[in-house]
């Protein structure tokens, strides 16, 4: 089948009973989630809950096993799929830490990105022209697309590259891994902007620690993730109950 | 001394360790083969050659062999009325070579292309940097893939000028380069970028000298070398600070990719420090390519072949990206374009 086909449902991800396991040892511990386009999910948990790992099983990194359950994209199960086939199908994911690529500039890397996703080769004067709007709303300097990609880059500098590439990229699915970590307040601004303009046609998954994301991107629902599992899931007000109450009421 | 009285070089000098003289000779090497003078095409017009009396032999056998079997030298005066000068050397039949001078009288560029269908192709290249110049020097290898070369540079730089010297080398299958700088004057400097790309069973071997031979000169060397299959890359530097250059700085740095099991890469830098108020570094560092840079790409639509070609594109582009000359950078950008497309 090909996942760049067409939709066989209305729920952009369906992740049913997953089990992940990395060198044997299983992280994941049985997760259902159920996303549509234009609603924001949001996953809170401690450092080594599992978030993470929900990501980049996601998006098909290799170090990582699934042992049980099925993923659904879109209504086709995507676990025979390479990383590849994901990204172009429509699914994004923000890195919590972007690899730097030396010799990679920017701007061209954009451009051949966009090209694989689209599959198409987009004509230069369109493909500039979305740039520069998306790079405006970004608040970023024309001089980052002749740098290196993340070569050298602040935390907050890749964490906006992040939100350039997922504006320019317009996926189906978006997976956020910690992209406010690290961030200043005004740099978490954009950053939240990027996300808000990007989820109205979008699935969005963001994995936070902190709830101060929350109050400018709003979650549509809120997971609280211990050990593997969603422990408690809700509104919104999860979010602030969290950061008020942290977690071990949650293991009662 | 003559090519045939010279000894032939022991492999435990660090010159020959990799590379010995008889897998770069191109018959035996007790004999003197009469070798075809290469055609050289100058801003597209053919240059003509004279008899050389300017040959740089310093008692070294590379240098004596091609000095001896070509007579005939290619004197290129960069002055103010060839600032960006661009060459072609053109092989043809089964073994030639080419002696090439520069005297560079001004500021200016030199993009150097080596193509063609010999099987054995020598290059000898000197170069006079006059006082007060910023000279840029960018060579391409792109000689069929059977080609084994033998080539051998000799650079004078004099006082207040810099030398610019970015490679790609891509082409011909053994490639043995000895190039050697030599800061003369006072505030000399050299930034010496160089890309090596060594696929199937190439054996790129390169040994760079630089010799600070004043006070207050500089030098930088970067070498990156990529290897796939069963490529093997070798990068031997020698930096020389003599006596009384004080207020000198030099660094030297090789990196190695390698993209496969098979694939081999040493890098050598050495350094000899006779002064002591200088500031004199160098580094070795060889790795595969970082899987989570593949899977970045990937995740980005690139398959994972393209991915690992963006890669290796990269790190060839980082090392000369940075050269200051335009005409010489997009030379060498566009050739590795070529090259990896």
């Amino acid at each position: 089948m090909d996942l760049t086909g067409e939709t066989l449902s209305d729920l952009v991800l369906d992740i049913r009973n997953l089990h992940v396991s990395v060198d044997g040892n299983e992280i994941i511990k049985g997760i259902n989630l159920a996303i549509k386009s234009g609603e924001i999910h949001a996953i809170m948990g401690r450092n080594g809950a599992g978030k993470s790992t929900l990501a980049h099983i996601l998006m098909g990194h290799p170090a990582y096993e699934i042992t049980g359950g099925e993923i659904y994209y879109l209504g086709k199960a995507i676990e025979e799929y390479d990383v590849f086939e994901r990204a172009r199908a429509g699914m994004f994911l923000s890195f919590q830490y972007p690899p730097s690529i030396p010799g990679v500039q920017v701007g061209n890397f954009l451009k051949k990105s966009v090209n694989n996703v689209r599959d198409e080769n987009v004509k230069a004067r369109e493909f500039r022209k979305e740039l520069n709007s998306a790079m405006e709303k970004l608040e970023m300097d024309r001089s980052f697309l002749s740098r290196y990609v993340n070569d050298g880059f602040s935390g907050g500098e890749k964490k906006r590259l992040e939100m350039l590439q997922m504006m320019l990229l317009k996926p189906n699915l978006a997976l956020l891994d910690e992209t406010d970590s690290g961030l200043d307040i005004d740099a978490l601004r954009l950053v939240a902007k990027g996300i808000n303009e990007t989820a109205e046609n979008t699935g969005v998954l963001v994995i936070t620690h902190y709830q101060r994301l929350l109050d400018l991107v709003k979650p549509d629902f809120v997971h609280a993730m211990i050990d593997g599992k969603f422990v408690k899931s809700g509104g919104p007000e999860l979010a602030v109950e969290l950061e008020d109450k942290g977690y071990d009421w949650l293991e009662a | 001394m003559t090519y045939l009285e010279m000894p032939i070089p022991n492999r435990s000098e660090h010159l020959w360790r990799y590379t010995p003289w008889k897998k770069v000779h191109p018959t035996k090497i007790d004999k003197l083969p009469g070798i075809e003078p290469s055609s050289v095409l100058v801003n597209g017009q053919l240059s003509k050659a004279n008899n050389h009396s300017k040959a740089i032999t310093r008692n070294e056998i590379s240098r004596t062999f091609l000095a001896e079997s070509n007579s005939t030298v290619h004197e290129i005066i960069i002055d103010n009325d060839s600032i960006d000068t661009e060459v072609v050397i053109q092989t043809e039949r089964e073994l030639e070579s080419c002696n090439l001078h520069f005297d560079v009288q001004s500021s200016g560029s030199v993009c150097l292309r080596l193509l063609g269908k010999s099987n054995w192709f020598g290059l000898s290249i000197t170069g006079v940097l006059q006082h007060n110049v910023n000279f840029s020097f960018a060579i391409v290898n792109d000689l069929n893939e059977k080609c084994t070369v033998l080539r051998c540079e000799d650079w004078d730089i004099s006082r207040d000028s810099s030398l610019e010297y970015g490679e790609l080398s891509t082409g011909a299958n053994i490639i043995k380069s000895d190039i050697r700088t030599y800061l003369k004057g006072t505030n000399s400097s050299l930034t010496q970028n160089i890309a090596v790309h060594c696929d199937l069973g190439r054996v790129d071997d390169h040994h760079i000298e630089i010799h600070h031979l004043q006070p207050h000169t500089n030098s930088s060397l970067s070498v990156n070398s990529a290897c796939a299959n069963k490529g093997h890359a070798i990068g031997t530097g020698l930096l020389i600070i003599e006596e009384n250059c004080d207020g000198s700085d030099a660094g030297q740095v090789f990196k190695n990719l390698l993209l496969s099991e098979n694939a081999k890469a040493e890098a050598i830098p050495e350094l000899e420090v006779l002064s002591d108020d200088v500031s004199a570094a160098h580094g070795a560092a060889s790795s595969s390519v970082d899987p989570e840079q593949i899977h970045y790409l990937m995740a980005r639509g690139y398959s994972r072949e393209d991915a690992k070609t963006e890669i290796l594109e990269g790190f060839l582009i980082s090392s000369f990206a940075k050269l200051s000359n335009e005409k010489a950078r997009q030379f060498l950008m566009d050739e590795l374009t070529v090259e990896e497309d």
